[in-house]
């Protein structure tokens, strides 16, 4: 108990309940996209997003790269980017920070599991077993990289608890400790609380599951970034398969040849692309394509933000309805 | 969005930003301090005080020095002073002769003729002043005696009274006698006036400035 009240004490977060959180809990979100090379933000109040930042990492004080390259210098500014951006749009002073990383191959991880395949009787036990001894679920790690682990049910529901029985469908994810916590030490540097830290691939496919016909109909989806392809298969909104390959037309190739197997009948193709890809001589041809063409159809509204120079621009980019859709969850 | 990929550390100190509990405690804890600024802030003032009352007894204390090596200095002179002002007693208890005869030679008459006048002091009280004993007076006798002629009326009465008037409060006329001798009479007129009073009656002035002197 006093030791408790002792950390209470030295702990406290002063600034933050001196700027209102003694208050209230509601804060603006600044959602990062953060690449290899570089890092956007949503800026969204209580309602949603408000501003968009396009390239943030040429700013001094810009949160690390998804390579784990931090900016030039980070935070030694009189003002730190979270207080900038904040005054920029005219946000109360405490926020919270939610990092989508598109992070290298060696530092993530997805499977599709159940638990009783993973010999564990709970979530919880499986992500205790995972984090003392990945060997043992995995076969094989590599004991030089810790991980962070997490496990989400099979509807990818972000904001709920996973509970499945344990011949339920689980998405296992992972994404390198050493990673996960530059971004919790940046994150501190702003006086900033952290929402969560989610792989991009997991995101998207969670946005996907949300926002898709994966409920009338099976689904392949193939997110493709710079750090290769993730393909998945949903069977009437349940994900059943995910795998990592090299580019989205690999993943389509893979995905072709697991159809049969997965029982999907007629699924439905869909291809969510960070950036304009090359390869759409290779891709079947009954795909659709989630781009700024066609994402207010998907998601049922444009985006206007208001952007650095004050103007509100449309942001009709697949990562800025990402963004703004993972900060209402 | 449950918290994923976030360091337990990281969420155990989030729950201090976002827990009622812990910020209903930060919150008593803030009005707590609140509520001491008025403490505070009279100590601090009360330190500030104490602080100027020490440096100022400190230059109280340094001035009082300063006087004492000052002072003794003029201890010759403080010494002198003293036996200047245990002298007042002795010195306070004098008549102005010249004054008393100055007036006698003003009031008596052409009438009279003046064969005696004595001026004595009486009712002495010993003071000692060191290791001096002085017989300081309380009293003086003026006796005054003379002739007028026998049709010469109230004139060394007159002279007494006039003469009364002008010593000092206190005084009184002892003796106004009158012997029955021809062609001229003899009068004797005894006056006594305390030794403390003032003589501007007697055209004494008071010095107003040391000048003067």
């Amino acid at each position: 108990m006093l030791s408790d009240i002792s950390t209470f004490l030295r702990e406290m977060p002063v600034k933050h309940y001196l700027a209102g959180g003694l208050w209230s809990t509601k804060e603006p979100s600044l959602a990062f996209f953060i690449g290899q090379e570089k890092i956007e933000a949503l800026v969204a109040g209580v309602r949603g997003g408000i501003g968009y930042e396009g390239s943030l990492e040429k700013d001094n004080g810009a949160p690390p790269l998804a390579s784990g390259q931090s900016s030039l210098a980070s935070g030694t500014g009189s003002r730190t980017l979270s207080r900038k951006l904040t005054s920029r749009y005219r946000l109360r002073k405490n926020v919270k920070h939610l990092f989508v990383v598109d992070a290298e191959k060696k530092d993530r991880f997805f499977g599709v599991n159940t638990l009783e395949r993973l010999r564990q009787k709970s979530v919880s036990a499986a992500l205790e077993e995972m984090h003392e001894n990945p060997q043992q679920i995995f076969g094989s790690w590599p004991d030089e990289t810790p991980f962070r682990w997490a496990i989400l049910n099979r509807e990818i529901s972000l904001g709920t608890d996973t509970n499945p029985r344990i011949d339920e469908p689980i998405l296992i994810f992972g994404m390198a400790d050493e990673l996960c916590a530059s971004f919790e030490s940046w994150a501190e540097t702003q006086g900033a609380s952290i929402t969560a830290i989610l792989p991009l691939s997991i995101a998207v496919l969670a946005w996907c599951n949300a926002n898709l016909a994966t409920k009338d109909r099976d689904s392949l989806v193939v997110v493709a970034t710079d750090q290769g392809a993730v393909s998945a298969a949903f069977k009437r909104r349940s994900l059943i398969y995910i795998s990592q390959d090299e580019s989205a037309s690999d993943a389509f190739s893979a995905l072709e040849r697991e159809v049969d197997a997965l029982e999907l009948e007629r699924p439905a193709r869909y291809l969510w692309a960070l950036n304009n890809t090359e390869e759409r001589r290779s891709i079947p041809q009954d795909l659709l394509i989630i781009d700024k063409e066609n994402i207010q159809g998907i998601s049922g509204e444009s985006l206007a933000l208001q952007e650095g120079h004050g103007k509100k621009t449309k942001h009709d980019r697949p990562i800025a309805h990402l963004l703004n859709w993972l900060v209402k969850q | 969005m449950k918290p994923h990929l976030i360091s337990t550390e990281v969420l155990a100190r989030q729950v201090y930003r976002y827990s009622r509990a812990y910020r209903l405690a930060a919150f008593v804890l803030f009005s707590f301090l609140i509520l001491q600024v008025p403490a505070v802030v009279c100590l601090i003032y009360e330190r500030q005080v104490g602080q100027e009352r020490r440096t100022r007894a400190g230059q109280l204390a340094a001035d009082a020095a300063r006087i004492v090596s000052d002072r003794r200095a003029l201890a010759d002179t403080e010494k002198k002073l003293k036996r200047i002002e245990d002298l007042a007693t002795v010195l306070r208890a004098r008549l102005p002769i010249s004054a008393v005869l100055g007036k006698i030679e003003q009031l008596a008459s052409q009438d009279l003729a003046l064969s005696q006048i004595v001026i004595d002091a009486g009712e002495f009280q010993p003071v000692q002043i060191e290791t001096s004993l002085f017989q300081v007076p309380r009293q003086i006798n003026v006796v005054i005696k003379g002739e007028q002629p026998a049709q010469g009326g109230d004139a060394y009465k007159h002279l007494a009274e006039k003469l009364l008037e002008s010593l000092p409060p206190g005084s009184k006329i002892a003796d106004a006698s009158l012997a029955n001798n021809q062609p001229f009479k003899t009068f004797r007129l005894v006056l006594s006036a305390p030794t403390n009073g003032n003589y501007f009656g007697l055209g004494v002035t008071k010095i107003s400035a040391q000048n003067s002197l």
